[in-house]
């Protein structure tokens, strides 16, 4: 009840300050996709249909503040996301299994949808960072439930470490995502305008930080892993002061080794060798599917399987393994567990490329708003767009080993991208 | 209080100060 009221209280901020904002009441949105309060509740929130009543408030008010609307003019934007959004509804119309796949179709839309229209509204900096704030907050919260428990001796892997019951409560999706927001608690605490204010709010940052690190010991996720180590490959390489990101790279070993337990390192230990892969099956299922979905798909080129295709490879996945492998002799179904195989067999070479070009398009974005600000001598520019390409690569290198491709945050980076490029101040 | 109504708590205070701050910020600004 308490927590309910909370939530609503949030809300009713979101609504009042949204009238004449339209880029609050896209917080107000985000903040209930990402943090989806009515899933949470127990009480008189709980199965409301807030994300649908939000999102009407959200698209009406683009209408009657349509004077502080600015479409962006890169019709490279417009022709990805929207062929993407035409292309998986296609794919779902001639999907394999069409009755779970218009459910992720319904939620895959709405995301894509919503992160659309984020640069018609993000168009100054407050409206930014504001923006980035929330997504902080959204995803703080469960990187703070997850680090605390973890803390107090409440992780392991396969628990569900927020409560949630789905989305975050997988491990490695919940790691990957925490992890790979780990630039932008940065940027936030030392640039954003809010950050430098008052020094609380720079710690608050750092806090979520060292919860997104506990949150990885807690999920004994190693995707998350494979996410910290680009991370620290990438503040390292990108550093003006090398040794100074070196300093700050040998602290987080030193917040892992005395608080993982000893089931943390058993588990990093079993992809240390060949031998150990090959006899690993939540590993090898990996490979496995993936050569799957290559043999899939050839039947498939253009289309794909529609959401859920992985479930067509039930029982069939035994004769994919090598004879140095451990046979997968499972009769269920395996799923993708990469972000680029759940695209190319959910949706065919076609949506693999529109994919990979939301990513191309996202990195050289930022990369030529990084180029831009310095020669302009903005700061917060500079830093910003940094931020967004190690999230995005750190978010696509953990995506290599979870299904993670209809999640928010990918989305949500492009349409950050696409903003910070047009802003002019 | 448990660690989920702490995070709660934490996420419904930063919320009320991010919209706060950053719209008092549009107001200054117009």
């Amino acid at each position: 009840m308490i927590t309910d009221l909370l939530a609503l209280f949030v809300l009713i901020v979101f609504i009042g300050y949204g009238f004449k904002r339209p880029y609050i009441a896209l917080c107000g949105v985000v903040w209930i996709d990402l943090y989806k309060p009515q899933s949470t509740s127990y009480s008189f929130l709980a199965g409301k249909p807030l994300s649908l009543i939000f999102t009407i408030f959200f698209l009406a008010l683009l209408i009657f503040n349509h004077k502080s609307v600015k479409p962006p003019k890169i019709f490279a934007y417009h022709f990805f996301m929207l062929f993407f959004i035409f292309w998986i509804t296609m794919t779902t119309v001639y999907s394999e299994f069409p009755t779970i796949a218009w459910l992720k179709h319904d939620i895959a839309y709405k995301t894509l949808l919503i992160a659309y229209f984020i640069p018609f509204v993000l168009v100054d900096r407050r409206s930014i960072e504001a923006f980035i704030w929330i997504s902080i907050v959204s995803f703080g919260t469960y990187a703070f439930f997850a680090g605390v428990k973890t803390l107090f001796g409440g992780g392991g892997y396969g628990l569900d470490l927020v409560g949630q019951g789905f989305m975050w409560s997988e491990g490695s999706t919940l790691a990957n995502q925490v992890i790979s927001m780990l630039p932008v608690f940065w940027f936030a605490a030392k640039f954003s305008l809010l950050g430098v204010s008052n020094y609380k709010y720079y710690l608050v940052n750092i806090g979520f930080s060292i919860c997104a690190i506990l949150t990885l010991i807690g999920t004994q996720a190693r995707s998350g892993i494979v996410c910290l180590l680009v991370y620290i490959i990438l503040l390292i390489k990108q550093s003006k002061k090398k040794f100074s990101a070196l300093a700050v790279a040998c602290i987080i070993p030193l917040i892992i080794i005395p608080l993982a337990p000893e089931s943390f390192f058993d588990r990093m230990n079993s992809f240390s060798s060949e031998e150990a892969v090959s006899e690993d099956t939540s590993a090898l299922g990996r490979l496995v599917v993936w050569r799957w979905t290559l043999d899939y798909v050839a039947e498939r080129p253009f289309m794909g399987g529609g959401f859920y295709a992985y479930k067509a490879n039930a029982g069939k996945l035994s004769k994919y393994s090598k004879d140095s492998e451990v046979a997968i002799t499972t009769p269920h179904p395996k799923a993708f567990h990469s972000i680029f195989f759940e695209v190319l067999g959910g949706h065919g070479y076609v949506g693999l490329i529109i994919f990979l070009l939301i990513i191309g398009h996202s990195y050289l974005l930022n990369y030529s708003t990084h180029s831009k600000a310095i020669l302009n001598e903005i700061v917060w520019k500079q830093e910003l767009a940094k931020a967004l390409n190690m999230s995005l690569l750190i978010y696509c290198a953990g995506g290599l080993f979870v299904g993670i491709a209809f999640y928010p945050w990918l989305y949500y980076i492009y349409g950050l991208s696409i903003a910070l490029n047009v802003v002019e101040e | 209080m448990d660690i989920e109504g702490g995070g709660k708590l934490l996420a419904a205070f930063l919320i009320l100060v991010v919209v706060v701050f950053y719209s008092k910020k549009d107001d200054d600004k117009s």
